[in-house]
């Protein structure tokens, strides 16, 4: 971590200039007020002409829409300006605008324009001052502008004198466009808390950066790659999505900026516009204090983007699965991964040569302990040449993968966006001649320096170069990749080893002419974008690409997984990577993971079997290990803690099917797999600002181990129903916190909730390809009302026949005294099917009545009219310890069948 | 039938009943339970045929080649485990029956094997014979060194005293010569002083100078020391002169760099490349690179590394006892009298009343003593390197004594590695050398060596070699690797490990999987 070498907001001018400004207004040292001069319908939108200070020569111009689900648009650019702003292009879904409700008309009230939403919502446009509102009723969700911060710096000419060049360290940024900042304030109404903005290694209900007695950095979207990040510290990461959400007991509420360039936004708490100001008598600072004490609760906040356009969305809720669901329905729900994908991923800097490679392969297998994919990092290139092999290491890269694949495992391989300058490449070659690199200040190809040394890089903002780029995943171009390879993009931010804050400098030039400042968040979007598009296309859209990527930003999620990027091996790091997927999940990124072991640094056993252990409900579950660090193959430990890290991968693998089915929910809905407790348990306060636990899913509560020797856990119970113990099936009442010893063995607390039924395989295999046709395991955990519910989901897990109807979708409800398989896919005949013979082998009952709980009792299958014994044991299979769960034994039924199962 | 799937035929017995138990006692089970694809027990007794249970094990006969135990998870998972292909029988996987090939393609690997363990051995025993003999002879050798200390420690003593008495009489004419001259100084130095001459002061001045330098010199060497350690909490307003010295063991300032030499050093943050600005050559060579900042390192680290083992490296040995040499006194060298010095010997003589020393007498017994204690010395030198070395551990046998004195090379590459058993392994390339460990005495009950607390790599541990033995005719280093950075293994192939145990077990096995054959035919 080199604190120096990033920049503070005070040493960016458009950064400190807003920041200074906006306080001295909030104090009232200049009156400034944005009115509405005219307001109309077009098109069934609201136009409207907004005059800032009464400057006619600065007018703007307000858009408004609004959309299906309870989704408002707001646009403002200038009437009139030297240059377009830029607009980033292949965020908001193709077909978003078909969701869009034409307005009939404006209401007028209380000299405010009003137009009304569904659900009961309507939006305020206050005219003097001006300001949008979201309101229910009489109630205020969400406004902007109620604190007049609204401003965007009308674009200039530039004139004799004006210096607009800013320099950070050795680096200079011509800004030849000069200040051209958005920035405004947004308001959540009724609430303590919000959430969002990733991504940063912090806590997952944000802290306010300015107020009284708090005087902190603003939280900053800045794509970049840091050296050994922190684990507590709201310094911005890799990768940037403007989204912020806010929730309180009554309703949730989404703000999202489509907007790529540095951002920095501040949450302001009362008192933040004195900051750094001699304090003024009590008085007349209490006096100018919009929120004061006793007033209604709200977050303020104030955004400041260097460039490009307000183009906001506004999500109204109410409920928290609401507002993840109608930001996905703007930017794309989450694209289903293959199966592979979602089960365990062993990686390295660097598996070293195909012995290597194989070895790891053979230890896994002599191990039991099932693995998916092995992955190979930068040294397997030529030269950090990507798309070549490094032919003493990898003489045979063909064969290596066969024998891989041959066990129904995956290989991935790195392809980074930075381009090695050797004329004898012949893809530097091709990217230069076709002009295919983004351009520095002066013209020329921008020449950075990154792993292969000098490098430039692809200007991924061309859809031509995207194309291109695309068919360099050919098998004819990638030589030696077959079809069990896929991707992982690094350094995307872009990371520049000699660029500013390790970066490419904002005054590079992109296709169109547009300044790297307007796009850098969006790079490494839409350089994972093509790379998938390469995948896509090498498989001609039969097979569901994989690429990871470690930059990203609105909308990354339909094009697939990231992971949080080069952690380090220390208890903090495994602490953090909870409130990191807590707001990933929150803002879209359903699929994503932290590095298990930490990148950084040595784990010790304990602290590997511990992050084992959690890992386990990442969506995305991935060891690996930097280039320094000693081997960490789990089995290289002894025991126990080989043997305690076989579980915790094989628990992995039992939940797939669960696993699977939420990734499916994900992929329509957008609702991600990490969820905060108050997804689920809305109304529970005390979920508000608790980031040590998460469900995964509906149904399962996670709580990690986060220290050294822990000898218990506080655990918090959420909502009024029980929760059972996975694997004792122990039951524990909700709405209260409890502490629970923990050993090692024991592994990390995990609970199933009350009316859910998990589906799950319990065989255990080399990977999850030979569990196939493998039984599952039904287990059912009874509320209150002896009833519960769950579903499956199951394709073929890699193409896209789902598409046309090749699933399996079941619903699986117990209610008086009978579990029912029904089926929830669309009944009418489809082009395509997907059929299973896979048999459900075990049902586990927890929660039955002790009347109920006789060995040797029968339960009939209903639709076939056969008996089945009964036992009695924990939802593990561990036996003896008491429980109250009964086993069904063997029901046979098939799992893509309609049936029924009545307890004797 | 398909209840006697996956159990191996020495357990059939024990299923016969019409219960049986979980071996781990938890759970007795009826018959009809045993392979019903069900896992009742959670050990996996009662489902050795199917992957029901994660515990379980899967027998496969494999008539014609071994049996084999299989994991569960290997059960009708669609791959061909057993050569037999028992382990799929759901009609997923269709599998051919290889374990004739199988069978025969190890009996010949088992041949081979069991040939080159008899060859081997013979070697094996000549070695022990041969360490035998060398032991003995090393045992006499060193009786006749420890007679020839005695003697040697005998003839020192004698000169010590002769050279004592000698240097105390030099002792004392040095005292008096000073005492002389410092009251001749004072004498003088009133009488210029009433002249108002003071230059001749001078040399006294000199010397007092010298020394205050010389200890302020060594304060500040400790308060450097000090100040490296607890770098963390070094005040932030320190001087530049000691930023600069933080910065330059840290990275280079960025700011002042190239771009170029920005862009490496911010890369070798990652990598732990050298980022030595200014060799054009080097670049390319990331190797050799490592090389140079891991020695720096190392050097920079030397306080906090003395390994126990450093005391024992025989370089060591030999510094110190030059060292010890050296604290006697040496002849000054000749240079011009000072004033003083010339008034001396008249003066000496009025004062002290005696004939000086004389100086040839005086240089002989030393030389002669100087040239005793050498001889001692080595002599002792030699003993105690028998002395360990015949108490070392050279195997259960004593079969790798002849060992001590070897070293086992093979070029991989651009490095060539030199493995000597019982003192180091160090790793060349061209004239540069990494030190990959001190000898660390045998693991793993003889069956590796182990060199550990070789140079300290960058960012990581110090380095360490594991050379796992292996039997072979004849003896060579082989497959050097580096699974994680720093962590060095190899195989040492060496007919001294071609073990008695180890080639019954091998005859065994052939045999068995003859008979196996013999019986099937």
């Amino acid at each position: 971590w080199k604190e120096a070498e990033f920049r503070k907001c005070h040493q960016s001018k458009f950064c400190k200039d807003v920041r200074e400004r906006a306080a001295a207004w909030a104090r009232g040292e200049s009156h400034r007020e944005i009115e509405v001069r005219e307001i109309s319908l077009k098109d069934g939108r609201v136009a409207a002409r907004l005059v800032p200070a009464g400057n006619e020569d600065e007018a703007l111009v307000l858009e408004l829409s609004t959309y299906r689900d309870g989704i408002v648009r707001v646009k403002v650019v200038e009437e009139t300006a030297p240059r377009k702003r830029f607009e980033v292009p292949q965020v908001v879904v193709n077909d978003f605008e078909e969701k869009r409700l034409g307005i009939g008309s404006i209401g007028r009230r209380d000299g405010a324009s009003v137009v009304q939403l569904s659900g009961g919502f309507e939006v305020v446009i206050q005219h003097k001052p001006f300001q949008v509102q979201v309101k229910r009723g009489d109630d205020l969700v969400l406004s902007i502008n109620s604190k007049n911060l609204f401003d965007i710096q009308h674009l200039q000419v530039k004139k004799e004198g004006d210096d607009w060049e800013d320099s950070f360290r050795s680096h200079n940024d011509k800004r030849p466009h000069g200040p051209q900042t958005v920035s405004f304030d947004v308001s959540f109404h009724g609430s303590d808390h919000v959430y969002g903005i990733p991504e940063r290694a912090t806590s997952f209900a944000l802290k306010p950066t300015k107020g009284a007695n708090i005087n902190s950095e603003p939280y900053r979207l800045f794509n970049l790659d840091v050296f050994e990040y922190l684990d507590e510290s709201p310094f911005g990461l890799y990768g940037s999505i403007p989204v912020m959400v806010s929730h309180s007991k009554k309703r949730t509420v989404g703000f999202f900026l489509l907007n790529a360039a540095e951002m920095q936004i501040d949450v302001l708490a009362p008192g933040w516009e004195q900051v750094g100001i001699e304090q003024v008598s009590d008085e007349s600072s209490s006096g100018k204090r919009s929120t004061g004490q006793n007033e209604e609760k709200r977050v303020d906040t104030h955004w400041i983007a260097e460039s490009g356009v307000f183009d906001a969305f506004l999500f109204v809720g109410p409920s928290p699965k609401d507002v993840v669901a109608q930001y996905c329905s703007v930017t794309g729900t989450s694209a289903i991964p293959q199966l592979f994908s979602t089960a365990y991923h062993q990686c390295r800097w660097n598996y070293k040569d195909e012995a290597d490679v194989a070895g790891v392969d053979a230890g896994f297998d002599e191990h039991d302990i099932p693995y998916d994919t092995i992955w190979l990092d930068i040294e397997h290139t030529d030269g950090k040449k990507y798309f070549t092999w490094d032919k003493n290491l990898f003489p045979n890269p063909k064969e290596m993968q066969n024998k891989i694949g041959a066990k129904g495992r995956h290989m991935v391989t790195i392809v980074d966006p930075h381009v090695k300058r050797d004329d004898n490449f012949p893809l530097h070659k091709e990217a230069s001649s076709y002009g295919y690199y983004v351009k520095d200040s002066s013209g020329k190809d921008f020449d950075g320096w990154c792993w292969p040394g000098a490098s430039s890089y692809l200007d991924m903002l061309s859809p031509e170069v995207r194309s291109w780029w695309a068919t360099k995943f050919s098998y004819s171009n990638y030589v030696g990749s077959t079809p069990i390879l896929y991707i992982w993009n690094d350094m995307n931010e872009p990371s520049v080893f000699n660029g500013p804050e390790t970066t490419m400098p904002k005054d590079a030039i992109h296709y169109g002419g547009v300044e790297h400042r307007d796009l850098h968040n969006a790079y490494g979007y839409y350089y994972h974008m093509a790379s998938v598009q390469g995948l896509y296309q090498r498989e001609r859209g039969t097979d569901r690409p994989f690429v990871l990527s470690r930059a990203f930003f609105a909308g990354t999620q339909k094009i697939g997984a990231i992971w949080t990027g080069d952690n380090t091996a220390d208890w903090g790091h495994i602490r953090v990577s909870v409130p990191m997927l807590l707001t990933l999940g929150m803002t879209g990124i359903a699929n994503a993971g932290a590095d298990v072991g930490g990148f950084f640094g040595n784990p010790d056993p304990e602290m590997l079997t511990r992050w084992y252990q959690l890992g386990t409900y990442y969506p995305f579950f991935r060891g690996h290990g930097h280039l320094d660090t000693k081997r960490r193959e789990p089995w290289l430990f002894g025991e126990p803690y080989t043997s305690l890290m076989r579980q915790a991968i094989s628990a992995r693998y039992q939940i797939l099917p669960y696993v699977y089915t939420l990734f499916k929910e994900a992929s329509v809905t957008g609702i991600p797999l990490v969820r905060p407790l108050w997804m689920e348990f809305p109304e529970d306060e005390s979920t508000f600002t608790r980031d040590d636990e998460f469900l995964l899913g509906p149904s399962l509560l996670v709580h990690g181990v986060y220290s050294e020797g822990a000898k218990s856990e506080k655990v918090y119970f959420p909502g009024n129903e029980t929760w059972y113990d996975v694997k004792s099936g122990a039951t524990f009442p909700g709405g209260k916190e409890v502490e629970i010893p923990v050993t090692l063995d024991s592994g990390i607390p995990v609970y199933q909730r009350a009316g859910s039924i998990i589906p799950k395989k319990l065989r255990h295999r080399r990977s999850s390809t030979q569990m196939q046709n493998d039984p599952y395991t039904l287990v059912v955990a009874l509320d209150s009302k002896y009833e519960a519910e769950g579903e499956l989901y199951i394709d073929d897990g890699k193409s896209y026949e789902f598409e046309q109807g090749a699933f399996i979708h079941r619903r699986f409800k117990f209610a008086k005294g009978k579990l029912t398989s029904t089926n929830l896919a669309p009944t009418k005949s489809n082009p395509k099917k997907f059929t299973s013979s896979c048999l459900v082998e075990r049902i586990v009952i927890m929660g039955v009545r002790a009347r109920d709980l006789v060995t040797g009792k029968h339960a009939v299958v209903e639709s076939e009219d056969r008996w089945i014994q009964t036992d009695i044991g924990a939802p593990s299979l561990i036996q003896g310890a008491y429980s109250s769960a009964l086993i069904l034994r063997l029901p046979n039924v098939r799992i893509a069948d309609d049936w029924s199962i009545k307890l004797g | 039938t398909s209840q006697s799937l996956g159990i191996s035929p020495q357990d059939l017995k024990y299923f016969e009943g019409s219960a049986f138990w979980c071996r781990d006692g938890s759970k007795r089970i009826p018959k009809e339970r045993l392979n019903d694809n069900f896992c009742d027990c959670e050990d996996g007794t009662d489902e050795p045929g199917t992957s029901a249970c994660p515990k379980s094990k899967f027998y496969c006969k494999n008539v014609g080649y071994v049996p084999q135990s299989l994991y569960s998870s290997r059960v009708n998972d669609g791959i061909c485990d057993c050569c037999d292909g028992s382990d799929e029988y759901d009609g997923f996987a269709k599998c051919t029956n290889t374990c004739w090939e199988a069978g025969k393609a190890s009996r010949e690997k088992l041949v081979k094997k069991v040939n080159v363990y008899r060859e081997g051995l013979k070697i094996r025993r000549s070695e022990i014979e041969s360490g035998k003999k060398l032991r003995e002879q090393n045992d006499i050798t060193l009786k006749s060194l420890r007679k020839e200390e005695k003697v040697l420690n005998e003839q020192v003593q004698k000169l010590k005293v002769e050279k004592e008495s000698i240097e105390e009489r030099e002792r004392r004419e040095r005292d008096a010569r000073e005492k002389i001259a410092k009251e001749e100084a004072e004498r003088k130095l009133k009488e210029e002083t009433a002249t108002g001459n003071i230059a001749d002061q001078q040399p006294k001045t000199d010397v007092v100078e010298v020394n205050s330098v010389d200890e302020s010199q060594n304060t500040d060497l400790v308060h450097h020391e000090t100040e490296v350690d607890s770098a963390p909490t070094a005040d932030e307003t320190a001087e530049a002169p000691e930023v600069h010295l933080t910065e330059l063991q840290e990275e280079p300032k960025l700011d002042e760099l190239s771009k170029e030499d920005l862009g490496r050093v911010v890369a070798s943050r990652w990598t732990g490349e050298d980022t030595t600005v200014h060799v054009p050559e080097e670049h390319q060579d990331h190797h050799s690179a490592d090389e140079a900042t891991d020695n720096q390192d190392h050097d920079a680290d030397i306080d906090s590394d003395l390994e126990p083992e450093h005391e024992y490296n025989e370089e060591d040995d030999y510094a110190a006892y030059r060292e010890e040499e050296q604290v006697p006194e040496t002849p000054p060298e000749p240079r011009k009298l000072s004033w003083w010095e010339r008034f001396i010997p008249g003066a000496l003589k009025r004062v002290y009343n005696r004939e000086p020393v004389n100086k040839s007498e005086a240089d002989r017994i030393r030389n002669q003593y100087s040239e005793a204690s050498t001889k001692l010395s080595t002599v002792q030198h030699q003993i105690s390197e028998l002395e360990s070395k015949l108490k070392g551990d050279f195997g259960p046998e004593g079969e790798f004594y002849s060992f001590h004195e070897k070293c086992f090379e093979l070029k991989v590459q651009k490095y060539n590695y030199k493995v000597c058993p019982f003192k180091q392994a160090i790793q060349e390339e061209g004239h540069m050398s990494t030190r990959l460990g001190n000898w660390d005495g045998f693991k793993d009950n003889y069956t590796a060596m182990m060199f550990s607390g070789g140079d300290r790599c960058w960012n990581g541990p110090d380095r360490s070699l594991r050379v796992k033995l292996r039997c072979g005719v004849r003896t060579e280093l082989r497959n050097v690797d580096e699974p994680s950075r720093c962590d060095y293994v190899a195989e040492l192939v060496t007919p001294t490990f071609c073990l008695e145990s180890k080639l019954q077990e091998l005859q065994k096995k052939l045999d068995q999987q003859v008979s196996g054959v013999h019986e099937e035919l």
